[in-house]
């Protein structure tokens, strides 16, 4: 026999288990994070400029006779009130500054009407350097005027908000990494056992069995389904072992009687025997029929004839086996006695019933060799009942399995003549039309019966 | 009678060759399936003996493709798928007789022979066949010999029919159980012979001359004595 071998596993289904978690955790909350943070900066960053577009205007809208007075005065007035962080620039054409919240015009400030966000650095005021948002313009009377807001604290919390996101990422990513490697691992790990178990039942060919746990869960189910599989392979291995071995066993004995009637006719030296030929025929005959059984039973055993099953009236085949047998078993010193309820129909292979009937009544005018042998059928609940009984020896109780079985010719009937495959045969019909066989004392004598439940009205 | 052979295990056709041969017939041997309907449809021929497994065309397939052609000569066909369904399958397929590998040379003999007498084309069948004294009217159902009348259960009749029919030829156990009984497996127990000698008793007992005789080996023929 040859297995495919897989020494190892490749834990595929570990890895994509647990990307499978990550990327979810991950997905979520990227999708959650981002989304907070993407909306927190554009919309206050919007609404901050447009702030700043309108305050600029507003002041240089201030037109004044003396208007670098005016708009100073202004202007420290609004710093010295400290609303919002407010930072304002008016400087002359040339930068030189003239009031502002800082001591020069920053460099990198263009004029314009976008807002953009500046970095100023740190002095005597400001302990820290500081972002501002800001716009700048060159007034009707070439000054310059900016007006800004400080938004250091808002960036720091910005930052601080991206960060705590990316940590929170990271974690997720950890947490789902960890969680798909434990799940994988708890689950895929009794697959993994299971499958070092197979293995190693496949290599050393050991009756070992993958264990299982009470109560069951899914994969104990599994286990157990597996090791069902795997007693009813070594039965069957088993079976086939025994039938190899009693074929062999069986067709020994006629190959090794041919063997020995040549030899004896080769030392002879003289003209072949006629007689010898005759004997020789039969002795291949035996083998042949052997054969010929063997391969019905097989053929049945597929179930290929189940196709050609139909409504057969079992009354009509049972009579027609009796009456072909009647004078047969008048001849031998038996009565065969057909009580044969009429009419009795069932789905079924009229030929193979036929001759299922046909081995059990020479089964029974062989082995009874006196009495009544009494072939019944009777109608049953939902099918039928057939019966065949003779008054012979019977077969003890603890060979009864055996008789079923191919070749089984009980060491006390050894020396009839018969392949011993008769009874395999009716046991292969009568699955083929899931039917009970069972044997029975029936005191003296064996009953055997025959029970089918596809029976027709 | 011509024969042709298609079969091609050397060691039977070999065989077959020769001891039809010895038997009286012209047996022209083929090997392979295509070829042998070639044969089959260029000449003219009494029977044909089809193996069924054969190299270049199944045996079926040359049955049915002959048939097709509108030949009618009698096919027997030998083959080792002895299954019932088997037997249906060849028979559908245009074959008019099934015999079942290994066989015993009788059984081919007997068979051939009887193929060869059937009637071609559906010829009417007689209402009354009789041998001698003996005289069977199928109508009626009822048998005579001479003036006497004799009773026969269901079967001896259908037995005596088959007989009848055969005249002349030799009739095997086998044959018998498939024409009677419609069972194509060979049980162990000489049941035949006993239902044979049960109709002796009845035909020939007390009549003379006997016109049952057992042809040992082979089986059984109904015959007048030379």
């Amino acid at each position: 026999m040859c297995f495919v071998s897989r020494t190892e596993s490749h834990p595929r289904i570990r890895t994509r288990l647990t990307l499978a978690t990550t990327s979810l955790v991950l997905a979520v909350s990227a999708a959650v994070g981002g989304g907070l943070l993407l909306w927190t900066t554009e919309s206050t960053e919007d609404q901050l400029d447009e702030e700043l577009r309108i305050e600029l205007a507003d002041l240089a809208g201030q037109s004044l006779p003396n208007q670098r007075e005016t708009l100073s005065a202004e202007l420290d007035r609004r710093m010295g009130g400290h609303h919002g962080g407010g930072v304002y620039l008016y400087a002359e054409s040339s930068s030189r500054m003239i009031v502002g919240s800082w001591p020069r015009w920053p460099n990198e400030l263009r004029m314009g009407r976008e807002a953009q966000t500046v970095t100023l650095p740190q002095n005597r005021e400001f302990a820290v350097q500081r972002s501002v948002r800001i716009i700048a313009r060159h007034l009707p009377d070439g000054r310059r005027l900016a007006v800004g807001r400080d938004i250091t604290e808002r960036e720091r919390l910005r930052s601080t908000l991206a960060w705590a996101g990316g940590g929170a990422l990271a974690i997720a990513l950890l947490l789902g990494m960890g969680g798909g490697l434990a799940v994988s691992r708890g689950l895929l790990g009794r697959v993994e056992r299971m499958n070092g178990t197979i293995l190693r039942i496949l290599h050393s060919g050991r009756r070992e069995r993958v264990p299982t746990n009470a109560p069951p869960d899914e994969f104990d189910a599994l286990a157990e389904h597996f090791n069902q599989l795997l007693d009813e392979n070594e039965a069957l291995i088993d079976r086939m072992r025994e039938v190899t071995n009693e074929v062999a066993h069986d067709l020994r004995t006629p190959l090794a009687h041919v063997r020995t009637r040549i030899e004896a006719a080769l030392a002879a030296d003289t003209e072949v025997n006629p007689h010898l030929l005759v004997e020789l025929r039969q002795d291949v005959d035996r083998i042949l029929d052997t054969f010929n059984a063997l391969l019905r039973i097989a053929q049945i055993e597929t179930g290929r004839a189940r196709e050609e099953m139909q409504p057969v009236d079992l009354s009509q085949i049972a009579y027609d086996v009796c009456e072909l047998y009647e004078p047969a078993a008048e001849e031998a010193g038996l009565e065969l006695l057909p009580e044969i309820e009429s009419g009795v129909r069932v789905m079924g292979h009229a030929h193979l019933l036929a001759q299922a009937i046909t081995n059990l009544i020479e089964n029974a005018l062989k082995y009874a060799g006196r009495g009544t042998v009494t072939v019944s059928l009777q109608r049953t609940d939902g099918g039928a009942q057939l019966a065949i009984r003779d008054e012979g020896p019977g077969i003890a109780a603890s060979d009864r399995t055996r008789a079923l079985q191919r070749f089984a010719r009980l060491e006390a009937s050894r020396s009839e003549p018969g392949a011993g495959l008769g009874l395999s045969l009716v046991a292969a019909v009568a699955e083929l039309h899931e039917a009970t066989l069972t044997l029975e004392d029936a005191a003296p004598g064996l009953r055997v019966v025959i029970g089918l439940k596809n029976g027709l009205s | 009678m011509r024969l042709l052979l298609v079969e091609d295990d050397r060691v039977s056709a070999d065989y077959l060759v020769k001891a039809l041969g010895e038997s009286g017939h012209v047996v022209e041997p083929v090997a392979d399936g295509a070829k042998g309907l070639e044969r089959a449809k260029r000449e003219e021929y009494d029977l044909l003996i089809v193996d069924r497994m054969l190299p270049g065309l199944d045996g079926l397939s040359l049955i049915e493709k002959l048939r097709l052609s509108g030949d009618d000569t009698p096919v027997l066909i030998v083959s080792a798928l002895g299954e019932v369904d088997d037997r249906v399958r060849g028979l559908r397929a245009g074959g008019d007789d099934y015999l079942v590998k290994p066989f015993a040379f009788a059984e081919l003999l007997a068979r051939l022979e009887a193929l060869a007498r059937r009637p071609r084309g559906g010829a009417s069948t007689p209402n009354r066949l009789s041998l001698a004294d003996l005289e069977l009217d199928i109508l009626s159902r009822t048998v005579k010999r001479g003036d006497q009348k004799i009773e026969l259960k269901p079967r001896e009749y259908q037995i005596l029919e088959y007989l009848m029919r055969h005249t002349g030829h030799v009739v095997t156990r086998t044959m018998l159980l498939e024409a009677v009984w419609d069972y194509h497996f060979d049980p162990e127990t000489n049941v035949i012979d006993v239902h044979i000698s049960r109709l002796r008793q009845k035909i020939d007992k007390g009549f003379d001359p006997p016109l049952l005789k057992t042809v040992r080996g082979a089986g059984y023929v109904l015959r007048e004595p030379d």
